[in-house]
């Protein structure tokens, strides 16, 4: 684990090093285009993080192995934690540039989507009356959302190209020069790395929340 | 060179970082108390194992 | 198959029985649908063009809201007198119970909307008429794909503590698709455009419709296991 903490750490200190001072200002958007880093960033870990809750949930569903309960727990929790701040960065960045904090388009519209599936699955589980039967059924939650999840993509698209959206978003990738590519692989990198490591520590610590119930049972008996 | 929207950068930056900050704050405390209970119970299961003498 | 179908028969004749002798759930949602209906009028007053702006979202968050309030009066009924340990113990197929659920659920929400819709259609002055045909097909697979969803989060949401609140929070993400192509295609068709215009809003229903029922038939019985 410390191997991966100064992994992270460094990843982190390199990518911190191109977003402010490798990577040049933006010709139309200045300096403020730089959280793009971080919030592009953070949307591919958070979606990566759905991806696993998914796997976690099958494979808990199919074969009730407790790691597998772990895994999508701890990838929920994680994800959940970069999706918000997906959803913090994309304001911030929104109002400077398009002069408003939020809009309807396809985009910010399924990134609240996805965050709203994060907090289901969450509170799905923390509101269990019986906590044995919690990791079954917010599995069923998590592949139900992650189904959800394409559809949501091509429903919402087709409704926003029905609509004209307010302001016209050239993605951030339309184009982007070498060095900004660069940064922006190197951060995503560097948020993956984290997203492992904070998801490692939330598997020691459902291990080690397991053994306690062990020893509780052992105890009483 | 001072861009009026250096602001929002700030901002974003300093958000994300104090999330991380205190999500690692909540891990450490729930790792610290999951520690703690560790102890507890197997000091415990310690006692019930090696039954205690009789008098002397 | 046969069988089957004679299962699920059963059981929706049963939730039907229970329903007539008590009739609190179609009363209720049909009120709830008609005070939002209501509401909606006093809030915004449409006058004349704007009805027909409106109405499709008038409508739609009143299924909505009326459809929540039945799928978890649904289950309530059910964990009140432990019914679902009975059926849990029956030798027969969880998904029939969640199909025999769909069914009785989509025929209380039918009912509700028939009374939405005719109340809407006093208070905003609005006709249906030129439409209708295409507008029932809208609203009859728009519904579907909602209850089926519904009811599946009806019951996993009953699990849980403050279950009145936890079924529109699991809902609320995934039903945005079937929210979107029911609300575009409503206001399409009682525009009066060209069936064609919103062809590809109802596919997506259907389409929905059939993945969530499918996909909840399948997974019914890890939220019944015990």
């Amino acid at each position: 684990m410390t191997a991966h903490a100064i992994l992270t750490l460094a990843w982190l200190l390199v990518a911190l090093y191109m977003i402010f001072i490798y990577a040049p200002s933006d010709v139309n958007q200045g300096n403020v285009y730089r959280i793009m880093y971080v919030h592009v960033s953070s949307g591919w870990t958070a979606m990566i993080a759905y991806f696993l809750v998914f796997v976690g949930s099958v494979w808990y569903v199919w074969k009730r192995s407790p790691s597998a309960d772990d895994m999508a727990y701890a990838s929920a929790e994680v994800g959940f934690i970069f999706c918000s701040c997906l959803l913090i960065t994309g304001p911030l960045w929104a109002k400077p540039i398009w002069g408003i904090w939020w809009t309807w388009d396809a985009r910010l519209t399924l990134t609240f989507v996805l965050w709203l599936l994060f907090v289901a699955y969450l509170l799905v589980r923390s509101f269990f009356i019986n906590p044995g039967r919690a990791a079954l059924l917010s599995a069923v939650v998590g592949i139900i959302g992650f189904v959800d999840v394409p559809i949501d993509y091509m429903a919402i698209r087709w409704w926003r190209t029905q609509h004209p959206q307010p302001v016209i978003m050239g993605g951030p990738n339309s184009g982007l020069p070498p060095s900004m590519e660069a940064t922006l692989f190197i951060s995503a990198g560097a948020f993956l790395c984290l997203f492992f490591y904070l998801l490692r520590q939330g598997l020691r610590l459902a291990e080690a929340r397991r053994e306690i119930g062990q020893l509780r049972r052992q105890l009483s008996e | 060179m001072a861009d009026p929207n250096n602001k929002f950068l700030f901002i974003a930056y300093s958000l994300v970082w104090i999330v991380f900050m205190l999500y690692a704050w909540v891990l450490a405390r729930r790792q610290s108390k999951l520690k703690r209970d560790l102890e507890e119970l197997k000091s415990k299961t310690m006692l019930k194992d090696t039954p205690p003498p009789h008098g002397s | 198959m046969m069988r089957s179908l004679e299962i699920i028969w059963v059981l929706f004749l049963k939730d039907l029985r229970l329903e007539w002798r008590r009739r609190e759930t179609i009363a209720s949602i049909c009120v709830f649908g008609i005070l939002v209906v209501f509401l909606l009028d006093f809030a915004f007053a449409p006058a004349g063009e704007e009805s027909l702006r409106l109405m499709p979202g008038v409508l739609w968050i009143a299924f909505a809201f009326a459809g929540i309030l039945g799928f978890n009066h649904s289950f309530a009924a059910e964990r009140e007198n432990a019914c679902l340990e009975g059926l849990r113990l029956a030798p027969i197929d969880p998904g029939l119970i969640y199909l025999a659920k769909l069914l009785a659920n989509f025929l209380f929400l039918a009912v509700a909307e028939a009374a939405i819709v005719f109340a809407a259609s006093l208070w905003y002055n609005f006709s249906f008429l030129p439409a209708f045909k295409w507008f029932v097909v809208i609203v009859a697979f728009g519904t579907l794909g909602y209850v089926a969803v519904g009811v599946m989060f009806g019951a996993v949401a009953s699990n849980t503590r403050m279950r009145e609140v936890m079924l529109p929070v699991l809902q609320f993400p995934v039903i945005v698709p079937i929210f979107i192509g029911a609300i575009e295609a409503t206001t399409s068709a009682l525009k009066g455009d060209a069936p064609g215009q919103f062809a590809s809003w109802v596919r997506l229903l259907i389409a929905f419709s059939v993945i969530f029922v499918v996909l909840s038939f399948l997974l019914f019985e890890y939220v019944l296991e015990e």
